[in-house]
């Protein structure tokens, strides 16, 4: 199996590490806050339309 | 020409690069993993480019604040003492990355980045040395209570320790080969039941008429295959929330 290639796994890591960290800084500083916003404002309108 | 069901895993280097000894190419994998993410954080970035997406949700959106709440709740709910708010953006990373990998591995011709031991396995450690880290900064060395919880008689300790060991350790296993073994084991069999298909289809027309079954059966796969990998994402991302409950608060 290609999965068992220990050659390869250097390789894998190393470019996990990278896209995976990138992914992980890029989704916290730039994306969740965006969502998050939106998410708020709704909980807020739905909240005053309870009341 | 029938290719043996597991070529499709084969890794190609796209852009060979070499330091000395250390192989650190660019293959297929890493491809098709910035692929996913890219349309991931593309398909975000339409939502939230108008100050952050309309009030009432469109298709798009409601996908993506879905898996924005799912990913909100999973650590809410598992991490108990309202301390898994902090966890949430590792628990949206890392379901996002493993759910849209699985998904885009469901296009034809194109690569499951999570079908690899290596890449489940790099997944695994990141929530296990986490897991241990945060365990130990909180707790220092009461951490070893996870191996002998308070209470228990000495005499069962000789018993006790090696099972919670051995469970430690089988957890990075359990996190790693539970993704890997699904995505491939999948992976292979759509490519069998494919393969059975064509041969069926190239023999003439009684079989050519039965091929139709087989692709049928090859159809209703398919749709399982797109459960399971919504489904591996979840038990990824919930078993990550157990077990950063257990480093939180200790059993």
């Amino acid at each position: 199996m290609p999965q068992f290639d220990t050659v390869t796994f250097l390789s894998q890591l190393f470019w996990l590490t990278v896209v995976f960290y990138t992914f992980y800084m890029v989704v916290i500083r730039n994306f969740l806050p965006g969502l998050t916003r939106i998410l708020k404002v709704r909980r807020k309108k739905l909240n005053l339309g309870a009341k | 020409m029938i290719s043996s069901p597991l070529e499709q895993f084969e890794l190609i280097p796209l852009i060979p690069i070499r330091f000395g000894d250390f192989d650190i190419s660019i293959t297929h994998s890493t491809l098709f993993m910035l692929i996913a993410l890219t349309t991931f954080l593309l398909l975000i970035r339409m939502i939230i480019m108008n100050n952050g997406g309309t009030l009432v949700p469109n298709r798009w959106q409601v996908i993506v604040e879905g898996i924005y709440d799912l990913s909100m709740m999973m650590p809410h709910e598992t991490i108990t003492g309202n301390k898994g708010q902090k966890y949430f953006p590792l628990i949206f990373s890392l379901f996002s990355f493993v759910l849209t990998c699985n998904i885009v591995g469901m296009v034809p011709y194109s690569f499951t980045a999570t079908s690899h031991l290596s890449i489940t396995l790099g997944l695994a450690s990141i929530v296990f040395f986490g897991y241990a880290i945060i365990g130990i900064r909180k707790h220092g060395i009461r951490m070893l209570e996870l191996y002998y919880p308070a209470g228990v008689s000495l005499v069962l300790a000789p018993l006790i320790v090696p099972i919670e060991l051995i469970a430690q350790i089988s957890r990075i296993i359990s996190l790693s080969v539970r993704l890997f073994a699904n995505m491939m084991a999948g992976h292979t069999l759509l490519k069998v039941i494919a393969g059975f298909a064509w041969q069926m289809m190239s023999l003439g027309t009684a079989l050519f008429i039965a091929h139709l079954v087989t692709l049928a059966v090859l159809t209703m796969l398919i749709g399982l295959e797109l459960a399971v990998a919504f489904i591996q994402a979840y038990v990824f991302a919930i078993l990550t929330c157990i077990y950063l409950n257990e480093a939180e608060n200790l059993h």
